[in-house]
């Protein structure tokens, strides 16, 4: 994983935190906006009955503060009396159902247990857990403390979601426990309670008075103007009150909205795995009914929910959460907007399978890469990689993949996509191979067939697989099997970009095993003191992209643009080996994250000066991302 | 099955959840200001939890 993931996902969570403390001091502001807008309302009343009435009373003013927050505490508190005994009061004013822990329901059972897993991720205990009987997909968490807390799940939930996105869902709302999201939001709860409760205070005297002067209309005429200011002040209560908790429901939209994101990095942080909680969010998109609740005290509610309960004209500005969109590309950069149709009822042998990826995009010859997209998926491979490599994996023959697991089978194998297609070449490196191993050539030349039948995007898949089972070698052995592939290398007298990109893997993935030196820490802060190797690594890519050395020129300033530096320079062809890129990227491996998000930057923009990027140049990239551990997943050939 | 994945589930969360504990400790331990004092009050750093033996990291061979 990238380091700059890491720190990305730290400085949000920093971010967040922040930004809450700037909303409460917001809510108390709307309040004493409330305050000032009664205040004003109230004197502009009595001011039209008597003239010549002082504008600026501090008693009325006093007056008006004290009955104010008087009735929001009085609102709030009543509230929270409500919801003191926690997420369970909450659950319950929805008519959710706890979960037995006996239930013999297997899709009950699995979510008790995707809860019990997600408390011991997060290091909290385990909360009550609900069922709300709605067809929408959601769920919350409520409660004060880590202790009272509970998490509520539809029945949408477990019906259309695969374990790992029930798992997304849960650890989401686990994050609203852990982060101190939900003690927030229940307060909010009892604070816009207490300023709707403004509003209804006013609408009772209204048609309280209302009532009264239907009876005695007639016997009052001496007291009407007495009558007419309470109704006018009533009316004030209303429509103030109401006019607060339209702001109060904008601000409770946006705690919501900003903590979201928060909670949809940590539900990545505890499970590891972004398909599950993104997986959900499509579903969520492809399901005609969305995210819908129903229950009538939904609204109280909506700003506890996984995703946007309530539907209607005001819900955009309303909305307690960020678009589904823009949720799912923070977690899943390679979003292409699509959400998968998501059938009401889905039949029980397909419920554990993925969600239906997009639609394969029809073959193309030459391989049309975003840059964009390619520099996004660093470290961060989707479901789409998934399923990419799960299919490249049942490409592979059976006797070969069966094969590799051996140890020497997987050194053959290594050494079989080593062989030479020049006849001369490859008698000598099978020469090599009978003189090094007495077992590892007669392997080769069973494995070499099943090998010589791949296609060349399969070589990096069988390289990983039988690199996996070489991780086990003792050191001997790895001594001795470096030594036959550098001569198998070498039997041609130069080295490709594959062969180039095999050793590294091998170096790379087993090597480290045996030194004990700590791998270099990232010590360069900045690109100056490394320009000469960056000047390398870009010329090298600027040449494989292009056809004349002017078009390498262009290639490689649009690079040089992105880095912005001055002292680099475009070095001629012939200087431009393998051999020197190894070196400069020992060198650049050390660099900061930062400033290694510049140079793969730079390096996208120099391999896609012709807007694509083609098949080779994307291998390359691959290689120089993974030598500076930025791994770049496979690129989707279709 | 279920029952099988749930437990393999909780054992690598608990271990997440510890070794992610370590690491925030450590990096807290190694940054400002508890470098200052780490050292001084004898907070040493701690390790992560995990398996160095190759057979123990062998796939288990379930049969039913």
């Amino acid at each position: 994983m990238g380091e700059n993931k890491a720190m990305d996902f730290f400085t949000q969570q920093e971010k967040a935190r922040k930004k809450t403390g700037l909303l409460v001091f917001f809510f108390v502001t709307a309040v004493l906006l409330i305050i000032t807008a009664l205040y004003a309302a109230i004197a502009a009343i009595l001011l039209a009955n008597k003239p010549s009435a002082n504008p600026f009373q501090p008693e009325l003013l006093a007056g008006v503060i004290g009955i104010t927050l008087a009735i929001v505490a009085a609102g709030s508190i009543f509230k929270m009396q409500q919801l003191k005994k926690g997420g369970c009061a909450v659950a319950e004013m929805l008519c959710a159902r706890p979960v037995a822990s006996d239930t013999k329901d297997f899709k009950e059972k699995q979510l008790l247990n995707v809860v019990e897993e997600m408390s011991i991720a997060s290091g909290t205990v385990m909360p009550s857990v609900y069922i709300l009987e709605e067809q929408g997909i959601n769920a919350f968490a409520a409660g004060w403390k880590t202790s009272d807390a509970a998490v509520c799940v539809t029945r949408g939930c477990l019906e259309f979601l695969s374990r790992d996105e029930l798992q997304g869902v849960i650890a989401h709302e686990f994050s609203h426990i852990f982060n101190g999201d939900m003690r927030l939001n229940i307060r909010l709860m009892g604070f816009i309670f207490g300023i709707l409760f403004i509003g209804q205070i006013g609408y009772w005297v209204l048609r309280g008075t209302g009532r009264s002067r239907g009876v005695r209309v007639h016997s009052n005429k001496g007291k009407g103007g007495g009558a007419g200011a309470i109704v006018l002040i009533a009316l004030a209560f209303f429509v103030i009150g109401y006019i607060g908790v339209f702001f109060g429901n904008l601000i409770k939209a946006a705690v919501s909205r900003s903590r979201e994101f928060l909670a949809d990095a940590s539900a990545v942080q505890f499970t590891r795995n972004p398909p599950g909680i993104a997986g959900a969010l499509k579903k969520i998109g492809g399901l005609a009914g969305g995210s819908r609740i129903i229950h009538h005290n939904a609204s109280q509610a909506s700003h506890l929910f996984f995703a946007n309960g309530l539907a209607g004209f005001w819900s955009s500005v309303f909305a307690t959460h960020p678009p589904l969109d823009k949720r799912i590309k923070a977690i899943d950069p390679a979003f292409n907007g699509e959400f998968p149709v998501v059938k009401n009822a889905v039949p029980d042998d397909k419920r554990h399978c993925a969600p239906a990826a997009s639609p394969a995009p029809a073959p193309k010859p030459a391989v049309r890469i975003e840059s964009a997209l390619l520099l996004a998926s660093v470290g961060a491979p989707t479901q789409e990689h998934v399923a990419y490599s799960s299919r490249l994996m049942a490409s592979i023959p059976n006797q070969l993949r069966l094969g590799v697991l051996d140890r020497i089978g997987a050194q053959a194998a290594i050494a079989a996509l080593l062989l030479s297609r020049e006849v001369s070449v490859r008698a000598l490196q099978i020469a090599c191979l009978e003189l090094a191993d007495a077992r590892l050539a007669p392997r080769v030349t069973v494995i070499e067939p099943l090998v010589l039948g791949l296609d060349r995007s399969l070589y990096a898949t069988v390289c990983s697989l039988a690199i996996n089972s070489l991780r086990s070698m003792e050191q001997k052995d790895y001594q001795g099997f470096s030594a036959v592939l550098k001569t198998l290398v070498e039997a041609d007298r130069k080295i490709d970009l594959f062969e180039y990109m095999l050793m590294r893997m091998v170096k790379r993935y087993i090597e480290p095993r045996f030194s004990k030196s700590a791998r270099p820490g990232a010590s360069i802060r900045s690109i100056e003191p490394v320009a000469a190797e960056i000047s390398m690594l870009m010329s090298v890519l600027s040449w494989e992209s292009a056809d004349s050395p002017v078009q390498a020129e262009n290639a490689f300033k649009a690079g040089a643009a992105v880095l912005g530096g001055s002292a680099l320079k475009l070095l001629s062809c012939e200087r431009c080996s393998l051999g020197s890129l190894d070196q400069s990227l020992e060198k650049l491996d050390r660099l900061v994250p930062m400033a290694k998000r510049q140079v793969l930057n730079a390096s996208v923009a120099v391999a896609s000066i012709d807007g694509l990027i083609n098949i080779n140049e994307a291998e390359y990239l691959r290689t120089i991302a993974d030598a500076l551990d930025c791994p770049i997943p496979p690129v989707i050939v279709s | 099955m279920e029952e099988l994945s749930s437990t393999e589930n909780k054992i690598s969360f608990s271990r997440q959840a510890y070794n992610d504990s370590v690491m925030q400790y450590n990096t807290a331990r190694e940054t400002f200001p508890g470098n200052i004092f780490a050292g001084s009050f004898n907070f040493g750093p701690a390790t992560l939890w995990e398996i160095t033996e190759a057979k123990e990291r062998e796939a288990v061979k379930v049969q039913f």
